[in-house]
């Protein structure tokens, strides 16, 4: 590639740029003189790789250009883009062959190129590496719950970091059940009550958070509050029944009164009025001589 | 109709409603479930408070009617009882003697038709019928007699049947018995025969122990 004839030069027409160079000629060598090299930009790098770490950074790794161009290479230029051959620059004289890009977009596809920058220019980009960005972590938020008593009812909340909805659900049906965000004592026991939040596009699916509590005992017998409602209701009706039947008969209570009859004694009279008639029962025992027999049963 | 054995009756409404006196009340309750017969129906036309409170009062009008003392019974029985009789003239004639009469076992009846009338309003004058039968069977008694009079009772046993009919229908049955233990002193001693067959002087003193004494006899029904 290159070409050095003694001290004469000799034009040499090359698409590469040409370098001179004068160096002093060994003892080993016919003199001083100069020495002339053709250079060129390095070629693009190879075994490009794009790794997505987070949902905001993509590493990129590379390896040096098989050729430098006869020179050494000063560093190397990333491109960035979101779609296939649409990438821009985005860092320039990277040095080394790793270089994390951050600022991302989480749960989006970017696409990488980069090329090999020497004294002699830029070389061509390496191949596309593509990676897509990964969703966004979130956490929950769920704080402890305190004891209860068998048959509570309450409800319980947690939130998540993306402030999306966090789900509930019990680890332990039998002592405790949850429907939406209520949560129901029904046996006594531990009591451990799950939040979950499955993620969406932008973020992953959270870590669950339990909290755990302790179901007792009432201390008296259990009874279902549905049986004591019920049996209030049928006492407050009864009573309430039995009040209207008191002051109803009270109303139409009938004036009966009992008299002594003026005939003979032991005649009493019942006198009554209250239904819009009056009624007189005259009542008079008679007594019975009777008979007194006597009868032998054996001779 | 309910065999029972109160203890010692001391009347008839004892031997059948027992001795708590609740005969009124279980009498209303009898009458308050079928009185039957044309008392029924009239009583049926009167308001419920006013036929309550009849029921009531013909209950204890009744109750009243039944309330017959055993010991009266079984006097009455004893003077008509021919071996008492006859043993009563002869101490009577002689004066001063005594007999021992043994008593076959002998039934004492007494029956009564007592009944409650009951005029309601202008409507024919109600009945309720009674019909109460006493019936005491005494044997292995000993009679004591002296000057025509039963002075004392030696042992024997008894056994009291009550029945109550209400409008001819049976309504009550109770049995009783009753053991006489030792010898039982009837004090002055009960009269057996007519007042008339008696000395005079003693008439005064007859009628009082006749009065007394059926209270203080713990004959039949007295163990």
């Amino acid at each position: 590639m290159s070409v050095l004839a003694g001290a004469c030069l000799v034009p040499v027409i090359l698409t590469s740029t040409l370098a001179f160079t004068l160096a002093p000629r060994g003892p080993s060598s016919q003199g001083p003189g100069l020495a002339a090299s053709v250079v060129s930009p390095p070629g693009p790098p190879t075994g490009l790789t794009a790794t997505a770490v987070s949902s905001s950074e993509v590493d990129l790794a590379w390896a040096a250009p098989a050729s430098d161009g006869g020179l050494r290479v000063t560093g190397y230029d990333i491109y960035k883009g979101t779609s296939s051959g649409g990438e821009t620059m985005y860092a320039g004289l990277v040095r080394g062959t790793r270089y994390p890009v951050t600022g991302l977009t989480s749960r989006t596809t970017y696409y990488f190129q980069v090329t090999a920058v020497n004294r002699a220019g830029q070389g061509n980009r390496s191949i596309e590496a593509i990676a897509t960005t990964r969703r966004s972590r979130q956490t929950i938020s769920f704080g402890p719950l305190s004891a209860r008593l068998i048959d509570a009812k309450f409800t319980v909340s947690a939130s998540a970091s993306s402030r999306l909805r966090v789900l509930f659900s019990s680890d332990t049906p039998r002592v405790c059940t949850v429907s939406g965000s209520t949560i129901r004592t029904v046996a006594a026991g531990r009591c451990t009550i799950r939040a979950s939040q499955g993620g969406n596009t932008k973020y992953q699916p959270a870590a669950d958070v339990t909290q755990s509590f302790t179901v007792r005992h009432r201390s008296g017998p259990h009874i279902p509050r549905t049986l004591i409602i019920v049996l209030v209701a049928i006492l407050v009706v009864g009573a309430a029944a039995l009040l209207v039947r008191r002051w109803w008969r009270r109303l139409h209570r009938p004036d009966v009164r009992v008299e002594p009859h003026d005939g003979p004694p032991g005649v009493v009279r019942v006198h009554g009025s209250g239904t819009g008639a009056t009624h007189t029962v005259n009542i008079e025992p008679h007594a019975s001589a009777g008979t007194t027999t006597v009868k032998e049963l054996e001779p | 109709m309910t065999p029972g054995a109160p203890a010692w009756p001391h009347t008839t409404l004892e031997l059948l409603f027992g001795a708590a006196g609740t005969a009124p009340e279980s009498l209303a309750a009898i009458l308050s479930g079928n009185v039957g017969g044309n008392l029924g129906s009239a009583l049926e036309r009167l308001p419920r408070e006013i036929r309550k409170t009849s029921i009531r009062k013909i209950s204890e009008a009744a109750a009243g009617l039944l309330d017959v003392n055993l010991i009266d019974v079984l006097i009455a029985g004893w003077r008509k009882h021919q071996d008492l009789t006859t043993a009563a003239r002869r101490t009577l004639a002689a004066p001063g003697s005594t007999e021992l009469v043994d008593l076959a076992t002998y039934q004492v009846t007494e029956e009564q038709q007592p009944y409650v009338s009951v005029l309601i309003d202008d409507l024919p004058p109600a009945t309720l019928q009674l019909g109460l039968s006493v019936v005491l069977e005494i044997s292995a008694l000993l009679a004591g007699i002296s000057a025509g009079r039963l002075i004392a009772v030696h042992s024997g046993r008894c056994d009291i049947t009550g029945k109550l009919a209400m409008q001819g229908a049976d309504a009550i049955t109770k049995r009783a018995h009753s053991e006489l233990p030792g010898v039982i002193t009837l004090g002055q001693g009960l009269r057996l025969l007519p007042a008339q067959d008696y000395p005079s002087v003693t008439e005064q003193a007859d009628r009082a122990n006749d009065e007394a004494a059926p209270a203080n006899s713990p004959t039949c029904g007295h163990g």
